[in-house]
């Protein structure tokens, strides 16, 4: 079975860590990116061909710059990279598409989510 | 008192009296010269008639003429000795004369009262110009001098004698305001309106104060004249500037307390994210059937980790109470005296796993002991956020304390070799809420050395810092070793 791999770009190492194991657990395979470069990085690699968790607030480059890159993107697959949001931010999250959970994440929102994409 | 009242009654009379004798002494001279001018010709009583009204006024001008027509008539025409005239002649060149002479005294004294009228607006003009309190001016077309207040003097304190004809007002103009006060003034100029400006005026001890100037032009005669007026406004200017200042700082606390609280809930959120995430996983293993299967080693990792993000949490309340403490004046301390050196040294073994893992070695260079009245609790405080500013700022890199003894001090050298501190930033990492870096580099709620800071002060202490070799930050502590010997700054309970 050829799924789509988990890609977690979070800056904090418990959150980041505690993400895997989990989805590991719950049988996805999962990389994982420390700021928002690396990120970009990992899914250019992966062409596209995986589904992004994405913080926002991150050293380097934020979550926001990243969606911002694969927009621009001039490939296809890039640019319909599945993203989800996960950030401590309140305010609402302005960009249409783009599921966003806010921290605290539920556990059970996210899995539901992740297991639509992947 | 009757001295006094017939003093000016007598000298009432001594015009009539020298008119009189200057007409006789006419007179007289004019009778030498008989021979040569006959007795009709009166040429020197014209000038002595024209002085008499000059010196003693038109009274004692018609007086003479009167006299000198007399005499004219009773002496020189003929028959003498009376006052008959013969020839008509003789008559017309009496008339003629006497209303000349009438006339002279009555132009003298249009002129006298021209002069007098304009005396008095001048001096009125002056007795009003020194009774305002403002600096009044008035210059020719191109700024130089004519007229300055009492005022001006006792402001500046310029000789009285230099102005005239001078630019003298430029030279106690502020230097940074000349170019702006030209600008404005050539700018009126041109245009022909009055001109308002505020500068600053050097006072006669070396102040400068601001002052309102206005100017008017007036046109006279094809002359243009500058008339203006500065009024003293440095009280409401300074206590404007002040007000702007308490707005401005207003403004900067408001908004660094939003940034604060925005950082604080991120700040609390991720430890919160990371354990929501353990007991939702626990629970999920403990409920469901199909869950996943976490094994016991796993299920410790996850309780460990809870309990570090406990850790890290109750660390940012603790920060965030302290900050409470100190702006409410109860940062109280338990002072006594203890050994500097075993604290730190106690303090940093404490954080050595996370020193280690953030790849800083650390050394201390210091005498076995260097003894101060402290509050342990509090300097662990200061040490552990230097430490922890070190972690964050300077991974990677050596950190090295310098403890010492130095005039009646115990002096705490800590430096890191992170990218250091520049110098316009040095005063700012002491401020709270205050992170040279942005939000999305590095996590914390920049309170930090806003504690040390007040920490050290409460001990009645210094902290400061450097980057001496334009890297890595230079924290030096300076603590008083005598208890008592420096005063813990007012409104801490010690």
């Amino acid at each position: 079975m050829n799924r789509r791999p988990v890609l977690i770009v979070e800056d904090d190492e418990v959150i980041r860590e505690n993400l895997r194991e989990i989805l590991e657990m719950e049988g996805f395979s999962v990389q994982t990116a420390g700021d928002g470069k690396l990120g970009l990085e990992a899914i250019k690699k992966l062409k596209g061909r995986c589904v992004v968790l994405l913080d926002l607030q991150m050293p380097v480059m934020s979550g926001e710059e990243l969606i911002e890159e694969l927009k621009a993107d001039g490939d296809p697959a890039l640019q319909a990279t599945p993203v989800i949001v996960i950030s401590a931010r309140g305010t609402p999250w302005p960009v249409s598409g783009i599921p966003f959970l806010r921290k605290p994440i539920e556990l059970e929102a996210l899995l539901s989510l992740v297991k639509q994409w992947v | 008192m009757p001295r006094k009242t017939r003093k000016p009654a007598k000298s009432a009379w001594a015009p009539y009296l020298s008119s009189s004798a200057t007409v006789v002494a006419a007179f007289l001279l004019q009778y030498g010269f008989r021979p040569w001018w006959g007795v009709t010709n009166w040429m020197l009583l014209y000038p002595a008639l024209f002085l008499i009204s000059w010196i003693w006024g038109f009274w004692p001008g018609i007086w003479g003429n009167a006299a000198a027509t007399f005499i004219s008539a009773f002496f020189c025409l003929s028959p003498a000795h009376n006052l008959v005239i013969e020839k008509a002649e003789d008559a017309n060149r009496l008339i003629t004369f006497t209303l000349s002479c009438f006339l002279i005294s009555l132009l003298i004294e249009f002129r006298r009262r021209n002069v007098k009228a304009l005396e008095k607006s001048e001096k009125r003009f002056r007795v009003l110009a020194d009774s305002v309190p403002q600096l009044v001016w008035v210059t020719d077309g191109k700024g130089n001098v004519e007229y300055l207040n009492e005022r001006w003097f006792q402001y500046t304190g310029q000789d009285r004698n230099y102005h005239r004809g001078r630019k003298s007002w430029i030279d106690v103009t502020h230097p940074d305001d000349r170019e702006r006060v030209y600008a404005a003034s050539r700018l009126a100029i041109a245009t022909g309106s009055e001109f308002q400006t505020e500068y600053r005026l050097l006072r006669h001890d070396g102040v400068y104060r601001w002052h309102l100037a206005r100017t008017v032009f007036v046109s006279e005669g094809g002359e243009v004249r500058r008339f203006g007026t500065a009024t003293d406004v440095h009280e409401k200017k300074m206590a404007q500037q002040q007000a702007d200042e308490a707005v401005k700082q207003a403004r900067e606390a408001l908004k660094s307390r939003d940034e604060f609280l925005s950082i604080a809930s991120h700040e609390l959120r991720t430890p919160i994210t990371g354990m929501k995430l353990h007991t939702q996983l626990m629970q999920r293993n403990l409920t469901s059937e199909n869950g996943a299967a976490v094994s016991p080693e796993a299920m410790l990792k996850f309780v460990q980790q809870t309990d570090r993000g406990l850790d890290r949490m109750a660390h940012l309340v603790e920060d965030m109470f302290d900050i409470s403490r100190i702006q409410g004046g109860k940062l109280s301390l338990h002072r006594e005296p203890g050994n500097v050196v075993e604290v730190v040294k106690e303090t940093i073994d404490r954080f050595s796993s996370q020193l280690g893992a953030a790849g800083i070695t650390t050394t201390v260079e210091s005498p076995p002991s260097v003894f101060a009245p402290v509050d342990k609790f509090r300097m662990e405080q200061v040490v552990t956020n230097l430490i922890t500013n070190a972690i964050r700022y300077a991974p990677k890199a050596p950190v090295r304390v310098r403890i010492r003894k130095e005039d009646g001090k115990a002096v705490i050298v800590f430096t890191d070799s992170g990218p250091g501190i520049s110098e316009e930033n040095r005063e700012k990492v002491f401020e709270r809420f205050e992170r040279l870096v942005t939000p999305n580099r590095v996590s914390g709620l920049g309170l930090g050395l806003y504690i040390v800071r007040e920490i050290v002060q409460a001990h009645g202490g210094t902290i400061s810092v450097a980057s001496p070799k334009k890297q890595g930050a230079e924290f030096v502590i300076e603590l008083p070793v005598e208890e008592g010997a420096h005063e813990p700054k007012t409104g801490l309970d010690c």
